[in-house]
């Protein structure tokens, strides 16, 4: 009991520390750049999950799951973190963490187009409700506007594109990669995937070289390790943990995120905003509620690391 | 979300560092010779109380006019104040971050007992204003990044 215990706090520990990332991968942008900042965290965060997962011999992994799984992995974490790292202010930034929290509503979406049974038809309003969520909380203070969503989008097109294609992304991975991964986890190497594309990226790209202050290098090695610990710490968690208990913290991360990030990058949210949050928690938590039984071991996060 | 931000910073732990600074700001004053350092102390007391929407900076990107604080003498000030009392905040404020980093859900606050600690280094010369004003004196001097 005392050691379910131990796993479920590591899993909790795990969400804890993923909710605060889009705070942190922004500070990082802020200081080195969003493709440089980008890049180092993921070299830190690769590291990190050397040291403490190691990686398994890239033969061991079925090859469809390393090109279609390390693919979709890579084009994921590139989207989010140029999505948060290119936004125009800190608030856009919090608002793509939004956007990519579409992708829980998105996963059950995708999961009952692909297997083709019957499902509850309560489920597309609650998907309608995550993504009038997000329109809520991207049309400021005027709440639905159509021209005022457009304007507010059009500051950013490449932003908003990359953290919703993202969350796009990131549902079609976690329906597919359970089937493809065979029981394995290359989640060291798809980390290690990513560092690469994105240091390609920053190698073509014009952004200026990164200087490193002792502030930019605590908080790129804070960032890096957080997101590391969050990935080792869930697999820790789904060993032996309370999988429904952690499956359903873990549809709390819109909100634990928006608020983690709101703290750190000192800012504050309109009440609009957190309306919007809550509604696509809510319906994230509505998605999983109808379809738990099929997939009540898979949480938000859970799909994140592919036990 | 910054005033609910400065009550939980205030409950667990920035009372406690902010008293601190109002003690070696008493100090300062007690001690005469201090005085210089005194009202430092007290207007980064506030700030520790209540750190959330504001910001260290220093007077002369602020104003672009050199004073007493942030020429040379400022300097000595913050050498002296350094081996005095700058350290042992900056201890103090260090110590405090890890114990929020491990929490967690503290991470938000130890960064914040972060940037206390460096300006505990060296206080003179520095204010403390609004995030927005902070800003706007960064961009207005070709500061502001991104």
């Amino acid at each position: 009991m005392i050691n379910s215990h131990k796993f479920t706090l590591a899993g909790c520990l795990a969400i804890l520390l993923w909710s605060t990332i889009v705070g942190l991968i922004r500070n990082v942008a802020e200081q080195l750049g969003p493709i440089g900042g980008a890049a180092m965290i993921y070299t830190v965060s690769s590291v990190f999950l050397l040291i403490f997962l190691g990686a398994p011999k890239l033969k061991s992994f079925p090859p469809r799951y390393l090109l279609i799984g390390g693919g979709l992995f890579v084009s994921y974490e590139i989207c989010l973190s140029l999505a948060l790292g290119m936004a125009n202010d800190r608030t856009q930034a919090i608002e793509m963490g939004v956007i990519n929290y579409l992708w829980p509503s998105l996963t059950v979406l995708l999961a009952v187009f692909i297997s083709d049974k019957p499902v509850n038809k309560l489920l597309y309003p609650a998907i309608a409700l995550s993504f009038f969520g997000v329109a809520w909380t991207v049309g400021g203070d005027d709440g639905i506007s159509i021209s005022q969503l457009t304007s507010n989008i059009a500051t950013n097109p490449a932003s908003y594109s990359m953290a919703f294609f993202g969350a796009f992304i990131w549902a079609l991975y976690c329906n597919i990669t359970k089937k493809l991964a065979n029981g394995m986890n290359g989640i060291t190497w798809f980390f290690i995937g990513t560092a690469i594309a994105l240091w390609i990226k920053y190698l073509i790209s014009n952004e200026p070289t990164m200087e490193f202050t002792t502030e930019a290098t605590f908080d790129l090695l804070l960032a890096g390790i957080v997101m590391g610990s969050g990935y080792a710490l869930w697999n820790i968690g789904i060993i032996g943990g309370n999988m429904v208990f952690l499956a359903t913290l873990s549809y709390f991360t819109p909100i634990l995120s928006t608020f983690f990030s709101a703290m750190i990058l000192d800012i504050e949210l309109t009440t609009k905003f957190w309306e919007g949050v809550v509604m696509v928690t809510i319906a994230s938590l509505i998605c999983w509620w109808l379809t738990r039984e099929k997939s009540h071991k898979n949480g938000a996060v859970n799909a994140n690391v592919e036990s | 979300m910054r005033t609910f931000g400065n009550i939980i910073w205030f409950l667990f732990g920035g009372a406690i560092m902010g008293l601190a600074w109002v003690l070696f700001g008493i100090l300062a004053f007690i001690s005469i010779v201090g005085i210089p350092w005194g009202r430092s102390c007290f207007v980064i007391a506030g700030f520790s109380f209540f750190p959330f929407g504001k910001e260290a900076i220093y007077r002369d990107e602020l104003t672009r006019a050199e004073d007493i604080g942030t020429g040379s003498l400022g300097f000595i000030g913050n050498a002296l104040w350094f081996i005095f009392a700058g350290v042992w905040l900056a201890l103090g404020h260090v110590a405090s971050a890890v114990a929020c980093f491990v929490t967690i859900i503290g991470i938000p606050f130890a960064l914040q007992h972060l940037k206390l600690a460096v300006i505990s280094l060296a206080p003179i010369g520095q204010t403390i204003v609004d995030k927005d004003v902070a800003a706007m004196a960064r961009y207005k001097h070709g500061k502001f990044k991104l």
